[in-house]
């Protein structure tokens, strides 16, 4: 009897976790669709197209440092990857300036990461040069 | 029916913690851009099994207020259900990521991935280990003292690094009121292994037993005897059990639960009826007078002292399954209860019936009448053979007035047959109590 009971009530604490779960996952997600970031959606300042098409070997260069360096599991694009922060369009709202300065969590932005983001970029910065010039210019790229 | 509200503000309590974070996260205090459905949810789940695994922390503390309503035995089978509960929203949590979105799961390799992404996949398997060595500890041939040890270590092991995933992840938890949920959940955690695990074995320390009496009785058990040392014991109800740590320090979480086969009245010194059933057990024997031990209780609602108004008992116990019964009846006897008790009481022979004797003695101080079922019956015995059946069940229910309080202790198939006897002859559940036989 009491162990039926036990068994029920486990079951319905699993069945109200799973609940608000949902619930927590309607909530968040009621509003503008998740993938249609603010930037994309308004008629935010767009960056214009740079006078030089990047060299695609860069581009190249600039994907494989963002699959290496494990970019998608925060970040989406071309949807995959975390949804959480999707970086299509952003060369068209960010500068090559800016994105690079997002990237590796620079003072001029750092106040606006969660501290644990902020944490998490400061590996990136141990990039070479190369790397890094390269995966600005991937990300400047996805227009 | 005392205890019944207590019983169910705690339930409510319960599920109201393991929920806190969750609510906290869908209440609109946190405010986070949405990330689509399926992740979120996903990251909902993770959040309710950290919350679940930590209430587990709060349930086997033993904190005896909270578990007085419900019973130590059925809240360890609470644990292992929450626990595959806990477990599944666990691995829901990673396999929806895996499907639906598994590039945020590369690189896997620990040299690669961040701390804490490695910290989140231990924890999974830390989490499966747990539980399947719990579930299957027989099967897997692990001693209880090695696994017990094992699964207090896994365990904490497990929620720290569920907890460096959680931060470390940084989704959400970096928010000012899921932190403070966090934090509590946390601080209570450590709160309570800390109180569990050094505090209250130290207490313990501080109130040595000694072993005053080791003797053999049928069917391979042992007759312990325990006398407080230098202090005044505690008092107890009939029926209850204790947590033993015997010859060794309590710290060392080497303790095992029994059920006090000796008399309430007899208190502060403690008599059990212990089988040689494990390794811990089978050496109980071997036990020299004058051994110290330790003892963490009284614990559990097994007994006639929830009662007063039954106007009789019937008891139904399968072999070492006597001790309790034997606790309660001794106690009635030293108090004068006059109440009539029916005990269907099955062993496998009279040769291996412990505590024989001491029945044959309380039948004939009190109004009791034992029903020895024996799967092996000696010559000239003309009682009942092979196990208890449910019409002597009801013949000793019978025997018995209207309202009459049922216990029950034994292997599960003995006491699932007797429920259903007594359902049968239209005893309602409440009035049938039983005592998990293997709480381990």
């Amino acid at each position: 009897m009491r162990e039926r009971i036990a068994r029920w009530y486990a079951l319905g604490i699993g069945v109200f976790v799973v609940g608000l779960a949902a619930l927590f996952a309607e909530r968040q997600n009621t509003g503008p669709v998740p993938d249609a970031t603010p930037a994309a959606t308004e008629a935010a300042p767009v960056v214009p197209p740079p006078d030089v098409p990047p060299d695609p070997a860069e581009l190249r260069r600039g994907r494989a440092v963002f699959e290496e360096q494990g970019c998608l599991r925060c970040h989406r694009v071309a949807g995959e990857g975390s949804p959480r922060s999707p970086l299509d369009g952003v060369g068209s709202r960010l500068t090559p300036e800016e994105i690079h300065a997002f990237v590796v969590a620079d003072d001029a932005v750092r106040g606006s990461l969660s501290p644990s983001v902020a944490r998490a970029k400061t590996e990136f910065a141990e990039m070479t040069e190369g790397d890094l010039g390269a995966l600005v210019a991937y990300l400047a790229a996805l227009r | 029916m005392k205890g019944r509200v207590p019983g169910l503000l705690w339930s409510f309590a319960y599920g109201a913690l393991i929920a806190a974070p969750l609510v906290v996260l869908g209440s609109g205090l946190v405010v986070a851009r949405g990330a689509g459905w399926w992740f979120d949810f996903s990251m909902g789940l993770g959040f309710g099994a950290l919350a679940l695994m930590g209430g587990q922390f709060w349930l086997t503390a033993r904190f005896r207020r909270a578990t007085a309503p419900f019973g130590m035995d059925v809240l360890y089978m609470l644990h292992r259900w929450l626990a595959v509960v806990g477990l599944l929203l666990v691995v829901a949590h990673y396999a929806i990521l895996r499907v639906a979105y598994p590039r945020t799961l590369e690189p896997f390799w620990p040299g690669d991935a961040p701390f804490h992404m490695t910290a989140g996949r231990v924890a999974l398997a830390i989490f499966v280990v747990l539980v399947a060595s719990s579930l299957w500890r027989k099967t897997f041939g692990i001693s209880y003292d090695r696994w017990r040890v094992a699964h207090i270590v896994l365990a904490v092991a497990g929620m720290a690094l569920a907890f460096v995933h959680v931060v470390g992840v940084g989704y959400h938890s970096g928010l000012f009121w899921t932190r403070i949920v966090l934090d509590f959940v946390l601080g209570s955690l450590i709160a309570i292994v800390a109180y569990v695990r050094v505090m209250k074995p130290i207490a313990l320390m501080a109130r040595p037993y000694r072993v005053a009496e080791v003797s053999a009785e049928p069917g391979r058990c042992w007759r312990l005897r325990l006398e407080p040392e230098g202090h005044e014991g505690f008092r107890f109800a009939p029926g209850q059990f204790v947590w033993i740590s015997l010859g060794r320090s309590p710290l060392r979480a080497q303790e095992h639960p029994f059920s006090i086969s000796g008399s309430a009245e007899d208190a502060p010194a403690l008599e059990f009826t212990i089988k040689e059933l494990g390794d811990f057990t089978g050496t109980i024997g071997e036990t020299e007078v004058g051994t110290v031990a330790y003892v963490d209780g009284p614990h559990g609602i097994f007994t006639v002292d929830r009662h007063p108004s039954a106007p009789g008992f019937l008891m139904i116990a399968g072999g070492v399954g006597i001790a309790p019964m034997v606790g309660m009846l001794r106690a009635m006897a030293d108090r004068g209860d006059e109440r009539p008790v029916r005990l269907v009481y099955g062993t496998r022979a009279w040769d291996a019936t412990p505590l024989r004797d001491d029945l044959k003695e309380l039948e004939a101080r009190m109004d009791l009448r034992v029903h020895h079922v024996f799967e092996e019956p000696h010559e000239g015995w003309d009682g009942a053979v092979g196990w208890p059946t449910p019409e002597l069940v009801r013949e000793a229910l019978s025997e018995l007035p209207d309202g009459a309080l049922c216990f029950m202790c034994g292997p599960q198939p003995l006491t699932d047959m007797a429920q259903d006897a007594l359902l049968e002859a239209g005893v309602p559940l409440r009035r049938i109590h039983s005592e998990l036989f293997q709480m381990a």
